[in-house]
């Protein structure tokens, strides 16, 4: 019944299928892709590509290329293929968002492109998209592990908030944001901070409904109320 | 509470006259309670409903038995009512007879099956009928809900009344998950029966016909080994595949797998007799839900989503849409449905098909031919239609087509009142608003059998006086709203009654700006969530419930608390109403727009400059903008900083003075050329423009050695570029270093109005430890990128 209501008044005559070509053709590189055959994979999401019609299947098809070329260790180029599709007019904000979170959590283990992965996510934060999502998520996520890994731990504290606010976020989510402001805060010798947040973050642990492993935030706990 | 007394006064007097019958008097009872020997256990529940709220009413004691007393005697359920329809009652006091009855089931009392499924209850109806006139009403659910006059001496007049409602189908949304749903549910009830009763008692209809939605799922052909066995039966969808879970309409088997069932299910097979091994029964009927209505079987496709929009694309659908041309599919499922309708209707007289005017069969059918025995229902946005003339319009037509193939009694009007409530699309906002659904029950009366309205909101509180109004008004459309609403108003809030009203006027007249001002702008986005829902409620909670306005929402609440008086009922409603609708709204609000409202607050006067430079006078004249530790919680700043603005009538010029104890030991690269990528490693500033309607974003990094470059951004993605007409100077001195920046105006893209600035400095000198410093408070070490927290600059009036 609730659907309908959507249904009927606003997306009638809505033509947003998957094409035939695109879903076979995902599929396959897929397949070649889990094979480690990235050649084939690549060639495979190139033409999936050309043959995706929207914004989803689109990104979907990026991706697949980006780490098959990756897969090839074509690193460089990989990149640059990404950072020329994120202007594509087709792909929502949301999706470019995602593919820059992508890209840049394949540069945080990388020595020395910190830098660039900062760069990238400073232009994903302002790609709006659903805040509840997992992609707005990722963005502030990442950039506080690279904070952290800086010891920037109060700049790790502001990214963190934005991510903090959100009470539609997933709790697994909101878990770990708090475990990781509360760390911060520890780090930067606010004990009464750093419990309160460890607190919430328990609250929220325990909140996840699949099987989730919290025990890290209540030994957190235990240590700071010894 | 004195108003009220005045009134009950003025009710009693006037209800005093000769031909007047006598119920209790100085608080003793003048009646009893006659029922059958062998009442149904419906007649025996009427009186029990009966003598309970005569007793809270009187004070006095109305035994209910099976003979009759010396004085008046109420009868219930005695007259024969076998002629009556669904909800007809008669109501008869003559002397010391009152007689109550109409139609009654048989079946035990059972509030769910009462409420959703039992329509034969008139002789409950009548007594509801008789306890209404006497000033009764159940405001909301549960027992602080019901509203009961005190009257020690009651009298009635003499009256024949014989009623049947003028739409047979009247049902709101509220049932079985009413508890799970609202967190304030129990704030009314103790358990979900009592929503149930409060349904009957306000005479909600049973679930009607054409129950439920896309009965194609409930027959679960995917399960089924015949089905699974026959690809070419279910659907090819666009990409080649075939999906068991939707069917090929055109396919001989489709057809005959619900001619079959429809078949069986009359015919009272069980589902496994039909060849449905997988399907279990619903309630009393052998078939699952929807398929339990005695008379009607649903045959309606699965709904539709993104990625597949349920319809076949196999050769022989594809033919069949050459030669009937049609919007959607409807040419194609209405053979079927009509062709076994009417195979129903000659074997089982009585008996209907029911489907839903839905995608994909949208249209009315032009190359089949609907069967007599066919009941629809039709869904339509609802009340707030109204608020467009083309929208309603366009319903009426729509109502008008459809109704030219149907007797009213076989179709129905699905509405909804969801928009705030569904997919949590606007949190902490109502759409409120008895009055629109007052003219809309007018509007569709002369069309259909009734309406379905799916009221929906998080919280319950938000929801029941749109519940009630709709409620009251179909039981009888000859009520008047204002009416209802001034004596809801009076009886639920009592002494309160005033700025409760005005506080409900205000959401009314708030929806309806919402509607036309705001969500009328992007229509197709209603409901989803993301992008536009953030968009939507940013733009509602500044723009209608704005801080003006909620601090009269608050004043109202006040208002309401101070006159509701502790102890009594009106104070559990007012603190109900503060909690889980103003609070919520307030908790809620702020959660979207505390940031904003703290942003708006950041701004930077810029006095104009007379001529093309500024001059030192102007210079002095114009405020300083001090910087702050950027760093959260850091220590505060060793080395200070400040800015001041002058603007032209076309360039912005920035002038900023940069203590530094430490000049020599800049760590500023003397190699980097104006453009370079790692200006920004350097002892520098940088400044950031944001222009709020062209989106158009700068951001300028200046170093201590005349060196600057800048970038852009694109939808996405920055950019370098140098900005065209930027000039730097910038100079080192004593303990400090200066820039003075000047920026075309016409480079940022801004309307004057819309431009969003934040300067801020990297620090970097040898020997301590770097040192980051913003203007705006928000922009803090981590959120320098984001322009949700810079300021705006004001610019001064141009003098013309
Ligand atoms: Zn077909």
């Amino acid at each position: 019944m609730k659907r309908m209501w959507i249904a009927t008044f606003f997306i009638l005559g809505n033509s947003l299928f998957a094409e035939a070509d695109f879903e076979r053709l995902n599929m396959e590189a897929g397949q070649a892709a889990e094979a480690k055959n990235f050649v084939t994979a690549e060639a495979k999401y190139a033409e999936a590509l050309a043959s995706a019609s929207d914004s989803k299947t689109k990104t979907q098809a990026i991706l697949g290329k980006f780490k098959a070329m990756r897969g090839q260790k074509r690193i460089k180029e990989a990149e640059e293929f990404l950072l020329s599709r994120v202007e594509d007019p087709d792909i929502q904000l949301q999706d470019a968002r995602q593919l820059l979170n992508t890209l840049a959590e394949t540069m945080l283990w990388q020595k020395g492109r910190e830098d660039c992965a900062m760069g990238i996510l400073q232009q994903a934060q302002n790609c709006e998209c659903p805040k509840s999502g997992n992609v707005f998520y990722q963005t502030f996520y990442i950039m506080a592990i690279l904070y952290r890994n800086r010891a920037q731990y109060s700049a790790e504290i502001v990214v963190l908030e934005n991510v903090l606010q959100v009470r539609e976020q997933h709790p697994a989510n909101l878990c770990t944001a708090h475990y990781m402001t509360g760390a911060a805060y520890e780090k930067l010798g606010n004990s009464e901070e750093a419990l309160a947040h460890y607190r919430t973050a328990l609250k929220f642990g325990k909140r996840v409904k699949y099987k989730y492993d919290y025990t890290k935030v209540e030994k957190a706990i235990e240590r700071m109320c010894k | 509470m004195k108003r009220l007394i005045l009134y009950l006064a003025a009710l009693t007097s006037l209800a005093v006259s000769a031909a007047d019958i006598t119920l209790a008097e100085n608080g003793t009872a003048k009646a009893v309670i006659v029922i059958p020997e062998k009442a149904r256990p419906i007649v025996q529940f009427a009186a029990r409903e009966l003598s309970d709220h005569l007793k809270a009413m009187t004070g006095a004691e109305f035994p209910v038995g099976v003979k009759p007393g010396p004085d008046v005697n109420i009868y219930l359920g005695f007259g024969n009512a076998n002629s009556f329809a669904t909800d007809e009652y008669v109501i008869s006091a003559r002397g010391t007879r009152i007689d109550i009855y109409g139609k009654d089931t048989e079946k035990p009392v059972d509030l769910f099956d009462y409420y959703y499924d039992n329509p034969d209850k008139g002789t409950l109806r009548g007594v509801y009928n008789f306890l209404d006139s006497l000033g009764i009403r159940w405001l909301a659910p549960g027992k602080d809900g019901v509203s009961i006059p005190e009257c020690k001496n009651l009298r009635i007049p003499e009256q024949e009344i014989r009623f049947k409602p003028y739409f047979s189908y009247r049902k709101n949304s509220d049932g079985y998950d009413f508890m799970t749903v609202h967190p304030d549910a129990r704030g009314y009830v103790d358990s979900v029966k009592e929503v149930y009763l409060w349904g009957i008692r306000n005479h909600a209809a049973v679930r009607y016909s054409v129950v439920e939605c896309h009965s194609e799922r409930h027959l679960k052909l995917f399960e089924n080994p015949e089905w699974l066995a026959h690809p070419e039966a279910q659907q090819l969808m666009k990409n080649g595949k075939r999906n068991p879970h939707y069917s090929c309409w055109t396919d001989p088997l489709t057809k005959e797998i619900w001619r079959r069932a429809a078949n069986g299910y009359f015919s009272g097979k069980t589902p496994q007799e039909c060849g449905f091994l997988n399907l279990k029964g619903y309630l009393g009927s052998k078939w699952p839900f929807p398929f339990f209505k005695p008379d009607e079987f649903m045959i309606d496709p699965m709904d539709h989503y993104t990625g597949n929009d349920g319809r076949c694309y196999c050769e022989r659908c594809e033919e069949f849409r050459k030669q009937h041309p049609c919007k959607d599919d409807t040419e194609i499922i209405w053979r079927v449905i009509a062709d076994i309708a009417k195979e129903i209707g000659e074997k089982y007289p009585g008996k209907y098909i029911s489907t839903l005017i839905y995608p994909p069969k949208m249209q009315i059918p032009q190359t089949v031919e609907i069967p007599k025995n066919v009941r629809v229902r039709i869904s339509l946005r609802g009340p707030s239609n109204l608020i467009f003339p083309h929208k309603i319009a366009r319903d009426i037509e729509s109502l008008q087509q459809w109704g030219k193939y149907f007797k009213p009694e076989d179709f129905q009007v699905s509405s909804f009142q969801c928009t705030c409530g569904f997919g949590g699309f606007l949190p902490g906002m109502l759409d409120s608003y008895p009055h629109l659904i007052a003219r809309y029950i007018q509007t569709v009366k002369p069309y259909c059998a009734g309406i379905f309205v799916e009221t929906l909101n998080l919280t319950h509180t938000a929801r029941n006086l749109d519940v009630y109004i709709f409620l009251r008004l179909m039981w009888n459309p000859e009520r008047d709203v204002e009416k209802e609403l001034k004596e809801y108003f009076r009886l639920y809030y009592g002494p309160a009654a005033a700025p409760a009203r005005e506080m409900f006027r205000k959401f009314e007249d708030n929806w309806i700006r919402i509607e036309r001002e705001i969500l009328s702008e992007k229509e197709t986005a209603i409901g989803l969530t993301g992008e536009s829902a953030e968009y939507f409620r940013k733009k509602i909670w500044s723009q209608v419930y704005d801080t003006a306005e909620m601090k009269e929402i608050e004043s109202l609440m006040q208002k309401i608390l101070k006159l509701s008086p502790e102890g009594t009922v009106y104070a559990k409603r007012a603190r109900l109403l503060q909690k889980y609708l103003v609070q919520w709204m307030q908790d809620e609000r702020s959660f979207v727009m505390e940031k904003e409202e703290r942003r708006q607050q950041l701004k930077l006067s810029v006095p104009k400059a007379a001529g093309s430079a500024p001059s030192e006078e102007e210079w002095t004249k114009a405020p300083e903008y001090k910087l702050i530790s950027s760093q959260k919680m850091g220590p505060g700043l060793k080395a200070a900083g400040s800015f001041r603005l002058l603007a032209s009538d076309d360039m912005l010029f920035i002038r900023a003075e940069l203590t530094e104890p430490k000049m020599d030991e800049s760590k500023t690269d003397p190699g980097h050329l104006s453009g370079n990528h790692d200006v920004w490693k350097d002892n520098c500033v940088e400044l950031f423009f944001y222009a709020e309607k062209s989106k158009k974003f700068w951001q300028v990094i200046v170093n201590d050695n005349n060196v600057w470059s800048s970038q852009t951004r694109g939808r996405v993605l920055n950019r370098w570029e140098q900005m065209a007409g930027l000039q730097v100077k910038t100079e080192r001195g004593e303990g400090k270093w200066i820039a003075e920046i000047t920026i075309p105006l016409n480079a940022l893209e801004t309307d004057g109005t819309d431009l969003r600035f934040n300067f801020t400095r990297e620090r970097n000198v040898k020997g301590v430890a770097q040192e980051c410093s913003t203007w705006s408070p928000l922009a803090m070490s981590g959120g320098w990128h984001s322009p949700d927290n810079y300021g705006t600059l004001i610019f001064e009036v141009k003098k013309h």
